[in-house]
Order: C-alpha cells, then sequence, then structure tokens
C-alpha cells in the first residue's frame, strides 16, 4: 500500500508541476499590459512556478516512499507529503491565487485541477502514516 | 474481538483483492453521484432562474425565444427590440396584475473602454418592476441611483473598490445576487436611467456606441393575476400582438430540459451496465476469495462459528468495502463536480448550481447504498455456498 | 465422553466415484483418556476425528458427545458445544494469516464464552506463556516457525478450556525434534489438567505417549479396544 502511494504522489507531483503551464492564462495567449506598455503574466502564471517548488519536493516524496522500510521515515515522510499537499492547495487560492474572472481556463481547470491534486497528496500521505504503523510491528 | 473487527481484519490482509472490490464500489457510487448531482444540480439552477424572472409570462419579438433562453442560461448577451408601446397593450388585457419591460443590452468583445467583454446586462423600470426591486428593498433598503448596478455572484469590481468599466462609463456595484449556477450569475442589472445615461455617453467615451433604438424595449415581464388562466392569457396577446412571443415561465428553456431528459436515459444505460459490470467482477473476486479461503472458514467452523457466522462475516466483509470505497469514491465525486462546476457548465452547455446540504446528505445516502447494496448482492452466492460447505470437506486439499 | 456407533463415511468424488472412507466404525473414547490412533494414508483417521468433532455429517451411525447425538441438534447448538468441549488442532497451519498470535488464541471466545474481553486476554496470555511464546504476542504467524505456530495452535485450543482436544497429525509437517517437543507438551497437558485428548498420527512411535491405542486400516479399527 506504501508503495502504491508512492507511485501516487509521483503522480500527483507530475500533475500539479506540469498542469499549471497548460492551463494558465499565459499558455492561452493572455497576458497583463502595464502603463509603460510592457506585458507581464497574470498572477495565475507565478502561481504556476510556485508549484513546480510543490512539485519537485512531493516526486521526491514519492520516491522515497517506494524505496523506504524504515517507520521513522515513513512518518516524517507523510508529514512532508501533507506539507506539500497544504501548499499546493494555498497557492491558488490564498497565497497567491488566480485571475478573479471565472470564465478564464485559468479558474476553470488549473485552480481546481490543483486543489484536487493537493487534497489527494494529503490524503495519500495520511495513508502511508496509517499503513506505517504496520512496519512496526513486521520488525518484531 | 468481534465479527466488525475480524472482518476489518481480513480485508487489510489482502490489499489486491480488498482494492478491488473497493474500487468497484468508488466507481458505482462515484458515478452514481455525479450523475445525480449534474441532473439534480441542472434542475436546480432551472428552477432558480425562473424564480430569478419573477415573471408568470415573458414576452418577446417573435422568433427571439432561442435567444432569450440563451442569455439568462448561459450569460450569452442578446439583443432584440420591439416597440415600447407593447407595453400598454399588454397591461390592458384581463388577468394580468403587472408588466414591466426589460431593455437587453452587452458589453463589446475585447474594448478597452469594457472592463468586462460580452457581459449581458439587463436595464430595469424601477416604477413598474416586480422582480429585481423587491430585492433590492429588502437588501439594500433602496432602489438604484444614476450609475448604481447589482450583479449576479460572478459579477466583482475591475475598476478600483468598487467600479466597472462599459462603454468608457464607471458604474458603481451596490451589491451580488445569490448565485443561480445560470448566466444570470454573470448579468449586471441596472436602471433604465443608467441605460440611456450609458448610452448617451458612450458616443464619446466609448470605442464603439452603445445603440438603444429610441421608444423600444427587448420584453415585457408579465405577473399575472392569481388563478388566471395564463394560456388564456397568451393567447389573447398573441392577437392583440402578432409580432411577439409570449413565453410562460413554466416552459422555459423546454429545450434544455428535453436536452436533460435525454443525457438522463443515456446515463441510466451506462449506469446499469456499469453496475452490472461491477457486480459480475465483484462476485468473481468474492467467489476466488472464499475458495482460497476454504480451509481457513473451515477452521473457524471447527472452532465454534456457525453456518450464520461465517456469512455474515463474508456479508460484512463486503459491507466494510462497499462503504470505504462507496465513501471515497462520493468524497472524490462531490470534490470533483464542486470545484470542476464551472467547466461542468462550460462542457455540458446547460447550467448547474450545487443541490442544498439536506438534498446532496440524501444523494450521497443514495450512491452508498448503490454501493452497499450492489457489493452485497455480488458476495451473496459466494456467501452462501461456503458458508454451506461441510467444514471437513473444505479443510481437504 | 465420545461415542462413535456403527459409523460410516462415503465421500462422492469428482465424475460420481464414492469412496468410503470409514466403514462401520465403533469407538468409546473415555473421560482423561489419551487415546493415540495410527494407520497409513488413506485409512481413514482424520474423517474419523471430524465425525467425532460433528464436523462432517456420518453416512450412517450415530455420533454421541457426551450422550447426546450430534446430529440431533441445530447448526446453532452443535457449533455451540463445539466450541466449548472440544478444542481442534490441524495437520495444517491453521492459524489466521490476518490476525496476532494473540488474537488467534482469543479467537475461540467468538464463538462462545463465559469470560469477560479482560479476562480472555489475560487468559490468551497465560496460555501462550505456557507453552513458551509469551513473547510473541502481537507477532503474525508469517513471522513464526512451524513448531512456534503448532503452540500457537495448542494454545487456541485450550483457550475455552474444552474437555477434549481433537488433534489430527499435529506433528506431521515439524522436524523431529521439534516433534518430540510438542508431544511432550501433550503429555503434559494430559497430565497436569487431565485433558481428554484423541490424537491421529502415521508415526506408530508417538503410541508410547498415549493410554490407549488404535489402528486403522482401510475405513475400519483393526486393532486396539473399541
Amino acid at each position: 500500500m506504501k508503495k502504491i502511494m508512492g507511485g501516487v504522489s509521483i503522480v500527483l507531483a507530475l500533475v500539479i508541476g506540469i498542469l499549471p503551464f497548460f492551463t494558465d492564462c499565459l499558455s492561452q495567449g493572455r497576458s497583463l499590459e502595464l502603463a509603460n506598455r510592457k506585458t507581464v503574466p497574470m498572477k495565475c502564471h507565478w502561481t504556476g512556478i510556485a508549484e513546480i517548488g510543490v512539485a519537485i519536493p512531493l516526486g521526491l516524496v514519492g520516491v522515497s516512499e517506494i524505496v523506504s522500510k524504515r517507520k521513522e521515515t515513513f512518518n516524517f515522510l507523510s508529514v512532508v507529503g501533507v506539507a506539500l499537499g497544504s501548499l499546493a492547495i494555498l497557492f491558488p487560492t490564498f497565497l497567491i491565487g488566480v485571475c478573479a474572472n471565472p470564465d478564464m481556463v485559468c479558474n476553470m481547470i488549473m485552480k481546481p485541477g490543483l486543489v484536487l491534486s493537493g487534497s489527494l497528496a494529503i490524503v495519500a500521505s495520511v495513508v502511508v502514516f496509517i499503513t506505517s504503523r504496520k512496519v512496526a510491528e513486521a520488525n518484531l | 474481538m468481534n465479527i466488525f473487527q475480524l472482518a476489518f481484519k481480513n480485508i487489510s490482509g489482502n490489499s489486491f483483492r480488498s482494492g478491488v472490490v473497493s474500487l468497484c464500489a468508488l466507481l458505482v457510487a462515484a458515478f452514481a453521484l455525479t450523475t445525480t448531482l449534474l441532473i439534480r444540480g441542472a434542475e436546480n439552477s432551472l428552477r432558480l432562474a425562473i424564480d430569478r424572472l419573477g415573471a408568470d409570462i415573458v414576452v418577446v419579438p417573435a422568433g427571439s425565444e432561442a435567444k432569450i433562453e440563451s442569455a439568462l442560461l448561459m450569460g450569452v448577451p442578446a439583443r432584440f427590440w420591439m416597440p415600447q408601446d407593447n407595453v400598454n397593450k399588454i397591461a390592458v388585457i384581463p388577468g394580468i396584475e403587472a408588466v414591466s419591460p426589460q431593455l437587453y443590452l452587452a458589453t463589446l468583445t475585447g474594448a478597452d473602454c469594457c472592463s468586462v467583454s460580452d457581459m449581458f446586462m439587463i436595464a430595469y423600470d424601477p416604477q413598474t418592476d416586480f422582480t429585481i426591486q423587491p430585492w433590492l428593498n429588502q437588501k439594500l433598503g433602496d432602489g438604484l441611483r444614476l450609475g448604481e448596478v447589482v450583479g449576479g455572484s460572478y459579477i466583482f469590481a475591475t475598476e478600483g473598490v468598487q467600479n466597472i468599466k462599459v462603454y468608457g462609463y464607471l458604474v458603481t456595484l451596490k451589491a451580488n445576487l445569490e448565485p443561480t449556477g445560470t448566466g444570470l450569475d454573470q448579468s449586471m442589472f441596472f436602471t433604465f436611467n443608467t441605460a440611456y445615461d450609458i448610452a448617451q455617453k458612450s458616443a464619446v467615451q466609448a470605442e464603439e456606441a452603445l445603440v438603444i433604438p429610441p421608444d423600444s424595449i427587448s420584453a415585457v415581464l408579465v405577473k399575472a393575476a392569481p388563478s388566471s388562466d395564463l394560456y388564456a392569457i397568451s393567447a389573447q396577446i398573441m392577437r392583440e400582438l402578432p409580432e411577439v412571443t409570449p413565453i410562460l415561465s413554466s416552459n422555459m428553456f423546454q429545450s434544455y430540459r428535453q436536452q436533460m431528459t435525454g443525457l438522463l436515459k443515456t446515463i441510466l444505460v451506462i449506469m446499469g451496465i456499469t453496475l452490472g459490470l461491477s457486480v459480475v467482477l465483484i462476485g468473481l473476486v468474492f467467489s476466488m476469495a472464499a475458495n482460497e479461503r476454504r480451509k481457513e472458514l473451515g477452521v473457524i467452523r471447527a472452532l465454534g462459528a456457525t453456518r450464520q457466522f461465517v456469512f455474515q462475516s463474508l456479508l460484512m466483509e463486503a459491507s466494510l468495502l462497499a462503504f470505504l470505497g462507496g465513501a471515497t469514491g462520493i468524497g472524490l465525486a462531490v470534490l470533483s463536480v464542486y470545484l470542476f462546476r464551472k467547466l461542468l457548465i462550460v462542457s455540458l452547455g446547460f447550467p448547474f448550481l450545487l443541490p442544498s446540504p439536506a438534498v446532496l446528505l440524501l444523494q450521497i445516502g443514495v450512491g452508498l447504498l448503490l454501493a452497499l447494496v450492489s457489493v452485497n448482492l455480488a458476495a451473496l452466492f459466494p456467501a452462501i455456498k461456503i458458508s454451506r460447505q461441510d467444514p471437513a470437506v473444505a479443510m481437504r486439499e | 465422553m465420545i461415542t462413535l456407533e456403527e459409523v460410516c463415511k462415503d465421500y462422492l468424488l469428482g465424475k460420481g466415484s464414492l469412496v468410503t472412507a470409514v466403514r462401520g466404525v465403533s469407538l468409546d473414547i473415555s473421560p482423561k483418556e489419551f487415546v493415540v490412533i495410527v494407520g497409513r494414508s488413506g485409512s481413514g483417521k482424520t474423517t474419523l476425528l471430524n465425525l467425532s468433532a460433528g464436523l462432517t455429517r456420518p453416512t450412517s451411525g450415530n455420533v454421541m458427545l457426551d450422550g447426546t447425538n450430534l446430529w440431533n441438534l441445530s447448526d446453532k447448538q452443535q457449533s455451540y458445544l463445539r466450541s466449548q468441549k472440544i478444542g481442534f488442532i490441524f495437520q495444517f497451519p491453521s492459524l489466521l494469516p490476518t490476525l496476532t498470535v494473540h488474537e488467534n488464541v482469543i479467537l475461540p471466545t467468538v464463538f462462545g464464552t463465559k469470560l469477560s474481553t479482560a479476562q480472555a486476554s489475560d487468559q490468551a496470555k497465560q496460555l501462550l506463556q505456557n507453552v513458551g511464546l509469551e513473547e510473541k504476542l502481537a507477532a503474525y504467524p508469517r513471522q513464526l516457525s512451524a513448531g512456534q505456530q503448532q503452540r500457537v495452535v495448542i494454545a487456541r485450543a485450550l483457550m475455552n478450556q474444552p474437555e477434549v482436544i481433537l488433534a489430527d497429525e499435529p506433528t506431521s509437517n515439524l522436524d523431529e525434534k521439534t516433534e518430540l517437543e510438542i508431544m511432550d507438551l501433550f503429555r503434559d497437558l494430559h497430565l497436569s489438567m487431565g485433558i481428554t485428548i484423541v490424537l491421529v498420527t502415521h508415526t506408530r512411535q508417538l503410541i508410547s505417549y498415549g493410554t490407549r491405542a488404535v489402528e486403522m486400516a482401510e475405513g475400519r479399527i483393526v486393532n486396539g479396544n473399541k
């Protein structure tokens, strides 16, 4: 079960890292024009950049869950997984956010996709934590 | 230790088998809940949109029925006109209690002078209005002044704290209406005076002027007297004004309703197939499991378990797996539908609003029940067979 | 204690062929006896043991436990009687793999006991201590050796304080040294607790552990007291 959850974490990490680049406004050719006529990406783009900082460690957590055997390691990985999943949810909702217009692709697909992936990452880490208790018993 | 604990230990002992059964239960519950959520959500939305209209009959120019439905349901701006005088002609028809005209407008597409593109705007006459005005009186204690607007639930200020720019004109967003899950959530409401003011100033301020043909309106909302015959009133309207179409609010969105009925039938067929396949697969898995555990079950019979205990124990395992898988599926379904509701509306082309918590709980209960029933049904035959087997025969190689 | 009166048992195998495992056997087992039933494979000794415990219905004849005909009882009554009066030890590894050692020993109390949960837990610990496995309470069967597993099975069989232990080739999967340890355990149980033991084996050398020997061949008792 822990190996399966590790695999799930890796898949979720890929989704969290890659999804924003296909669903932010910049990918649809939309950006902000400043007063000096310079164009800059909208904040959904920066959320996507921040999510890379979540995706990479989450992927490593997943790999570690597949190869580890010690209960203490799983406990640590679970806590890190929950924290990373929470960040994946917080970046597009509170910390940075996405565009306000509900019709924009970042609102329709990117944000819900990241929230769902973050939630599943949290659940996967909790499952690893619960099932790692059996590791201790096996080491009797 | 009791039968529940024993069943729980048994299902955690074989992750693969338990995973397969749970996955089937997850799919059944998730599919059932998602489809019922979508159908009920669409019905909920349509009902709210009709309630929001507040009118018994909506009179529009002939041939505009589809446009007004798209505008109200999906927020696709509609523009059509008829003579303002129609209001007076309709008002005198017997059985009518109140009439109020409305203007349907839209912002420009991709223009700098409009901070929101392609937004459907509805102007109303505050002297005669019986839809927005009562709500405004309750919420704001007052009507809207010149330059003030009320938005659907998705409307937000883009220019500073409270302002939105339309045709170069800054309007002040005073309040937001409750969500309906329809295009009305992305619409703006203001008075006729504001509409004419915007039109007049747009000639100078906007990239393209807002044109409201003189002495024209888009629709007339009709409130009938209690227990009057709406069909008779509609027929009378058509006789007096052959160039208009009266639409009963109860008949509104008929094409969408038919679309939904068709979709529902298709979904029910798919659900039936999914359920059937799940029951067969789970039955196979349980048969295999019962066969593999034949000796183990013979042992517990030898230790003093009755046939009934063995039977109940197997069904308890089935129920636990169904509950775990079903609850997970339901959680995923609710979360996904809630998070992706906007995408669903755009992809499916009909409105959606999450039902009330009470209705949602009922639907969740039905989804769980379906998962429980299907898994237990599948496990029934193997459980009966193994529980009736002679323990000595069961323990033989 | 256990009385078998002219019992026969036929099995229907695949392709419709009939096999008679036990032919007209009568056997009386008295309290506090240690009966060793020997015979070659296929002699019907396991079937005889299963008949004695009510685990299979005889084709003909009667099976009496303390004067009660087992097959005049309902399944519920028979199962309860079995849980209270009989402890069964199997030839094959019979611990439930998903339960710990402690949970496996407590298992018989699920089907009928006069003990509270706490009393049952304490008794299980005591029994495991008696068989020398008090340190393995939280272990799973897969973590134990074959000999250790059989000790746990013995502890489980004693959980409901039965009047008789029926042991079906309990040492057949064990090495010689462990076999002797297990047999010594049976002897100690018989002598210290006065428990009736019926042990089935194909090893003639184990006859010396019992108070009486019965020999079976081709479904019949060919030697030994009835």
